[in-house]
């Protein structure tokens, strides 16, 4: 059964517009005739196998399967540019496992303190972590920091199209109804990543095949699993992030993959070597985007609040079965709960034969598809993606739309990255600013509100940190060198 | 004018209308856009700034076009024929239509007739398969027209 749901997650995540939230929700009505244990267990596995199965595409068509997986594109792909796509396969899913491990690791032990830490997030600290989000992109986009900014912030007011969370005001939508709802993040996902990518492709038609193949490397399985678990730190602190952020009810993968990319480029030696096609990049992603996998299931299971969107669906399978989700799973259902537990510990593990055996087969399949098959089939797969979503067409043309705009973007040298990040931050920070100057009514000025709460400055500092970092970064990188001449 | 600059001026308009259709709102659905409206055009003003000052390099001079641009233009002619033939004449013929010229299209070999019935049985199995998945095992409906 997880085996079958680790297969069937891995192909739904590896697929551009299929999340694994559609994943999980479509799959639910099959386990009706399931006992409550074994639904959880084929739906944990396909969560968790959804989140991985994004690194695939993300690494050999530059198009992230998943929002989890935006992060894996920037070493993924140009790793598999210099024909070294296998490797970026097998170090992404060397990653997956450990994180998911982790991440289930702190779901078993610990879910009581963070629980307890997660509900001490209120409006104030989720507007500064989508600040805190957002200054990611000054990491992002090294080369041009402003170029970066400016695509984060359009990202912001595409995510105020449609209906005002709070206010109800319809905004920008042109009158036209469907826009009502929003643009879908993963409308916007596949118009900026994959339709660039399928254009690209066309434009280069001229040289046959998409990537260059790579001479066959005996032991690679063994090299590259010994260069992965060299990087403890990386892997350690990457996992412990995406459990951390996976708590935070709301926040999620699509998150979690670049908050860790940011702290890897700014704790390494070497931070210019990113985005080069460096295994450090995707080690960073890939362990924290799975560790969101576990960290999620912690409020869920403790509180009742999913922590992500996949673990929303969980909570209604949960309903469904009879089993209230909170305090009383772990007295009263004890029995089913430690067991779904148990089972996303084997899927991780499972995660690695399934993984390997998958990703080398398809890699293998992308290297060898001419580019006349491989990007027809892109462009098709990004139109039953968008369809899928809301079974409306009017999202296929936002997705062609928003898919000519990042062409064009992409070609004066704005990467698609910070606009995603904007999209996905613009509602978390806009919730945030929103209720916290409902709350800072009370106050005599009410933009205090955003001041006066000590989890509050601890993400203004960071969130500083994480701007000037490029700054310090190249000053210290300079005074070192410098520092290695003179001597 | 370089790509830099006519960008800038793009994203200035952007935030200018953006900022400008917020009057309507009230001051809860209006404060989030109109301060990013207000970021986007310092940050253009910016970059347009920047422009002028910035080491011309090969990449900033010009627009930067690449051959093949009319490939890609058909390309996405084909698609958008694609997208608006699909509630017409329905998912599987228009798709293995659409697949089978594209590919055809971007062959630099001359079109054979094996080449083009291989293709043609290749997408049909293809398109068959994954219509078969999403509508009759995941019950996810795709577009239907008067055809299949």
């Amino acid at each position: 059964m997880i085996i079958a749901g680790l297969f069937g997650g891995l192909i739904t995540g590896a697929l551009p517009g299929l999340t694994a939230t559609m994943a999980v929700a479509l799959l639910v009505p099959f386990t009706f005739t399931m006992n409550p244990a074994e639904g959880l267990i084929v739906l944990g596995a396909i969560y968790m196998a959804c989140i991985y199965g994004g690194s695939f595409s993300a690494i050999l068509v530059n198009a992230p399967g998943t929002p989890s997986s935006i992060g894996t594109t920037f070493d993924g792909y140009p790793m598999a540019q210099k024909g070294e796509g296998e490797r970026a396969i097998l170090t992404a899913t060397f990653a997956s496992v450990y994180g998911g491990i982790i991440g289930v690791i702190f779901l078993l032990f610990l879910s009581p303190l963070l629980a307890h830490i997660a509900l001490r997030f209120g409006p104030p600290e989720y507007f500064w972590m989508a600040v805190f989000g957002i200054t990611i992109i000054s990491t992002l986009s090294s080369d041009n920091v402003l170029k970066g900014f400016i695509g984060g912030a359009l990202g912001l007011l595409i995510s105020t199209i449609g209906i005002a969370p709070i206010g109800g005001d319809v905004r920008f939508t042109a009158g036209i109804p469907q826009l009502q709802g929003g643009i879908e993040l993963i409308t916007a996902l596949i118009g900026f990543f994959c339709i660039p990518e399928a254009f690209n492709m066309i434009g280069q038609r001229a040289k046959e095949y998409h990537l260059t193949e790579s001479k066959k490397q005996p032991g690679i399985l063994l090299t590259t699993f010994k260069d992965v678990m060299k990087k403890q730190a990386n892997l350690l602190r990457s996992s412990i992030l995406g459990t951390i952020v996976g708590v935070l009810p709301g926040a999620g993968g699509s998150i979690a993959n670049l908050v860790a990319y940011n702290e890897a480029v700014r704790v390494s030696k070497t931070p210019e070597k990113f985005g080069t096609g460096i295994p450090d990049g995707i080690i960073a992603t890939e362990a924290s985007n799975n560790a969101v996998v576990g960290g999620g299931m912690i409020p869920l299971v403790t509180l009742g609040i999913p922590g992500a969107p996949p673990d929303a669906v969980l909570y209604g399978v949960l309903l469904l079965h009879g089993l209230r989700p909170g305090p009383e799973l772990f007295t009263t259902h004890s029995g089913v709960i430690y067991t779904f537990i148990m089972s996303l510990f084997i899927s991780a593990i499972l995660m690695l034969p399934v993984g390997i055996v998958s990703g080398r087969l398809l890699n293998r399949i992308v290297v060898r598809l001419p580019i006349r098959f491989l990007a027809p089939l892109i462009l098709f797969l990004t139109i039953v993606g968008s369809y899928s979503i809301r079974n409306n067409m009017t999202d296929v043309y936002i997705m062609l739309t928003l898919g000519v705009i990042g062409y064009i973007l992409k070609r004066f040298g704005f990467h698609p990255g910070p606009v995603t990040l904007g999209l996905i931050l613009g509602p978390i920070g806009e919730m945030g600013f929103v209720q916290s100057l409902l709350m800072g009514q009370t106050l005599p000025n009410k933009w205090m509100i955003f001041f006066n709460r000590p989890l509050s400055w601890i993400l203004i500092i960071m969130s500083l940190l994480s701007l000037c970092w490029p700054l310090f970064a190249g000053k210290l990188v300079r005074g070192h060198r410098s520092g290695r001449l003179s001597s | 004018m370089t790509g830099d600059r006519i960008v800038s001026l793009a994203c200035v308009l952007i935030a200018i209308a953006f900022g400008a259709q917020t009057r309507g709102f009230h001051y809860n659905g209006r404060i989030f856009p109109l301060l990013t409206a207000v970021l986007l055009l310092v940050l253009s003003s910016l970059l347009f700034i920047q422009s002028f000052f910035k080491k011309h390099t090969e990449q900033n001079r010009k627009i930067p076009v690449r051959g093949d641009m009319g490939v890609i233009i058909g390309a996405f002619a084909i698609v958008i024929v694609w997208v608006n033939l699909l509630t017409v004449i329905g998912f599987i013929v228009t798709s293995v239509v659409s697949l089978t010229v594209l590919t055809l299209m971007l062959d630099l070999r001359r079109i054979s007739f094996n080449r083009a019935v291989f293709t043609i049985a290749m997408y049909t199995v293809v398109v068959v398969v994954l219509w078969y998945v999403f509508h009759s095992i995941l019950l996810v409906p795709l577009p239907s027209g008067c055809l299949l």
